[in-house]
C-alpha cells in the first residue's frame, strides 16, 4: 500500500473501520462489524452480564457499605470496612443482585460478575443503540486516486473500476487536499471540481 | 498409501510447517492459509490493523452453486448457466495446532463467546500442521452441530471453566479421518470445507441465517449448567431467569439500559469520568 492510500486507511481506522490489504498499492478492503438492524458498531471485546445483559460498568462495589468506587485506582478493598471490592452488575434487579445464593456463589468464586476470570460475563450480545441481538459484517473494496487536476481524475476513471465498491479521489490543490467519495455507478454523471469536500465520506455508504 | 493432495499444499517448501513452535507460528500459519487460498484463485486480504479476523477471502461465484472450489469467475457470467456472477466474502479466524495427546491425535483449541458472531460468513479454520489439513467450519455449522448433538456442547459458563480448552476434535491416523466426539467432521475438511465455504445461500439468504444463528446462540449460550464449580440449587433459578430475559431480548434490554444509565449518572463525577474513560473505545457508548 502506498503512503497516500495508507493515509486514507488510517483515516478510516480512526472512524471505526478495520482495514485488510492485498498486494495492490492503491486499494484495500474496509470492513466493519455492525448491528444488522441499526448499523451501530458491534464490539466483541465489550462484555455484558450473562444474566441480564447489562454492559460492564467498569466499577467496583463494596457490598457491605453499598458504595461504588472508580476502577481506575488500585484499591482492591473498601477503604471504610476493608471488605473485598467486587466488579458487580449495576442492574439492581439482576439475579446476581437479588438472589442471595447466586450472588454469594458468584462473589465467592470470583470477584463479581465482571471479574476477569468470571464466567458470568459474555461478549456483546445486544446492540448498544437498539438492543438487537443480530450482527453482521459490511465490506467496501476501496480504490484510491491521487490527482492534481480534473484531467488526471478523468483519465483515472476511464479504467475498469467495476470490481470496487467505493472510489476515494484525493484532489491536491493549493490550499490542501479535497476529497470525493463515490460508487463506480456515480462516475457516469461526470466529476466536477466544486463537488469535492473536506473529508472522506465512507460512512454514508455504511 | 498417502493420497496426493491438491489443497492445502505447503507453499513454503524450504521449511516444514511444524518446524515452528507455538510462539512463532502465528504469522507463518496465517500466511500459509492465505497463500493456499491464492493458489485456488481466491483473492486474499490480510489485516492491516488488529482485528479478530485473520484473513478475508473473496471471489466471484455463480449464485446457482456451479462454481468449483478452485474457480473464480472474475465478474464473468457462469459458463454453465450464464447467470451473472457475484462477489462473496468470507471472514476467517485461524486456529493452528500440533496434534497432541496419547496417540498424538487431539486438536486442542479454545473458542470464547467473543468468537461467535451472527454472520454466517464467519468461518473457523482449524489448521493441523502435522497432518496438513484445514477443517473449515462456519459459525452456523459449528453451532448447529452442537444444537443437533446437544449432549456434547460446552455450555456457556464452561467457556471459562478450567483452562477452557476443547479437546474433542480428533484425527484418526488409521482411518485418515477427523471426528468431533466420534462424529465425523470430514465434511468440513480441505476441498470439501472450501465447497461449504462458498455456499451461495449464506449470501442469498443472509438475513435468515443471521436470525437462525442468533437463535442457536441464545439457545446454547443461555443454558446454565452448574457443573462442578457451582452448587446445583442455583441452576434452576438461573435458567428460569434466563428464560424470562430471553423472551423479548430487545425490549427488556432497552429498559435495563435506561435504568442503568440513570443509576450510573448518580454515582459522582469521578466515577462517571472513569467509566467514560473505559467506554471511549466503544464509540456510541457513554454515560
Amino acid at each position: 500500500m502506498n503512503i497516500s492510500t495508507k493515509s486514507v486507511a488510517y483515516f478510516l481506522i480512526s472512524r471505526g473501520f478495520n482495514i485488510f490489504i492485498t498486494e495492490e498499492t492503491n486499494a484495500f478492503l474496509a470492513q466493519r462489524h455492525i448491528c444488522k438492524d441499526c448499523s451501530s458498531p458491534w464490539y466483541m471485546d465489550l462484555t455484558e452480564c450473562f444474566l441480564c445483559g447489562s454492559y460492564n460498568p467498569y466499577i467496583y462495589k463494596c457490598n457491605n457499605c453499598n458504595k461504588y468506587f472508580s476502577i481506575t485506582g488500585t484499591v482492591k478493598n473498601c477503604p471504610t470496612c476493608r471488605q473485598k471490592l467486587i466488579q458487580c452488575c449495576i442492574n439492581d434487579s439482576c439475579l446476581s443482585n437479588t438472589n442471595t445464593s447466586v450472588s454469594t456463589q458468584i462473589n465467592t468464586k470470583y470477584k463479581g460478575v465482571f471479574d476477569g476470570d468470571s464466567c458470568f460475563n459474555i461478549a456483546q450480545m445486544h446492540c448498544i443503540n437498539c438492543g438487537s441481538t443480530l450482527n453482521k459484517y459490511t465490506t467496501f473494496n476501496v480504490k484510491v486516486c491521487d490527482a492534481s487536476n480534473v484531467d488526471e481524475i478523468n483519465s483515472f476513471l476511464k479504467q475498469n473500476l467495476s470490481q470496487f465498491d467505493i472510489i476515494v479521489i484525493k484532489l491536491k490543490i493549493n490550499s490542501g487536499v479535497k476529497y470525493k467519495t463515490l460508487k463506480p455507478a456515480e462516475i457516469a454523471g461526470g466529476i466536477k471540481e466544486d463537488s469535492f469536500c473536506d473529508e472522506i465520506d465512507l460512512l454514508r455508504f455504511a | 498409501m498417502t493420497r496426493p493432495k491438491s489443497f492445502p499444499i505447503n507453499p513454503f517448501p524450504d521449511v516444514k510447517p511444524n518446524d515452528f513452535h507455538k510462539l512463532n507460528k502465528k504469522h507463518v500459519s496465517e500466511d500459509y492459509v492465505g497463500e493456499n487460498f491464492k493458489l485456488i484463485n481466491w483473492e486474499v486480504f490480510a489485516p492491516f490493523n488488529d482485528t479478530g479476523i485473520d484473513r478475508i477471502v473473496s471471489k466471484y461465484i455463480c449464485p446457482n452453486g456451479h462454481t468449483k472450489y478452485d474457480e473464480n469467475l472474475n465478474t464473468h457470467p457462469c459458463p454453465h448457466c450464464n447467470t451473472p456472477s457475484y462477489k462473496i466474502y468470507r471472514f476467517i479466524q485461524i486456529k493452528t495446532r500440533e496434534l497432541k495427546g496419547l496417540a498424538s491425535d487431539t486438536f486442542g483449541y479454545t473458542l470464547k463467546t467473543k468468537d461467535f458472531r451472527t454472520d454466517p460468513r464467519h468461518f473457523f479454520l482449524f489448521y493441523s500442521d502435522h497432518t496438513n489439513d484445514f477443517i473449515l467450519v462456519s459459525v452456523y455449522d459449528y453451532l448447529n452441530f452442537f444444537e443437533t448433538n446437544r449432549d456434547h456442547f460446552h455450555a456457556s459458563p464452561t467457556f471459562k471453566q478450567g483452562n477452557g480448552k476443547i479437546n474433542s476434535l480428533r484425527y484418526d491416523s488409521h482411518g485418515d479421518s477427523w471426528t468431533f466426539k466420534g462424529i465425523s467432521w470430514d465434511i468440513f475438511r480441505n476441498t470439501l470445507g472450501v465447497e461449504k465455504m462458498q455456499n451461495p445461500d449464506y449470501d442469498k439468504y443472509l438475513d435468515r441465517y443471521i436470525s437462525d444463528i442468533d437463535l442457536l446462540k441464545r439457545r446454547l449460550f443461555y443454558e446454565f449448567s452448574s457443573g462442578r464449580t457451582f452448587t446445583s440449587n442455583i441452576e434452576q433459578d438461573i435458567n428460569q431467569y434466563l428464560q424470562q430475559t430471553n423472551s423479548h431480548p430487545k425490549a427488556i434490554f432497552s429498559n435495563i439500559k435506561l435504568t442503568n444509565l440513570r443509576k450510573l449518572n448518580t454515582l459522582g463525577t469521578d466515577i462517571v469520568n472513569s467509566i467514560n474513560g473505559y467506554y471511549v473505545k466503544f464509540k456510541g457508548l457513554h454515560i
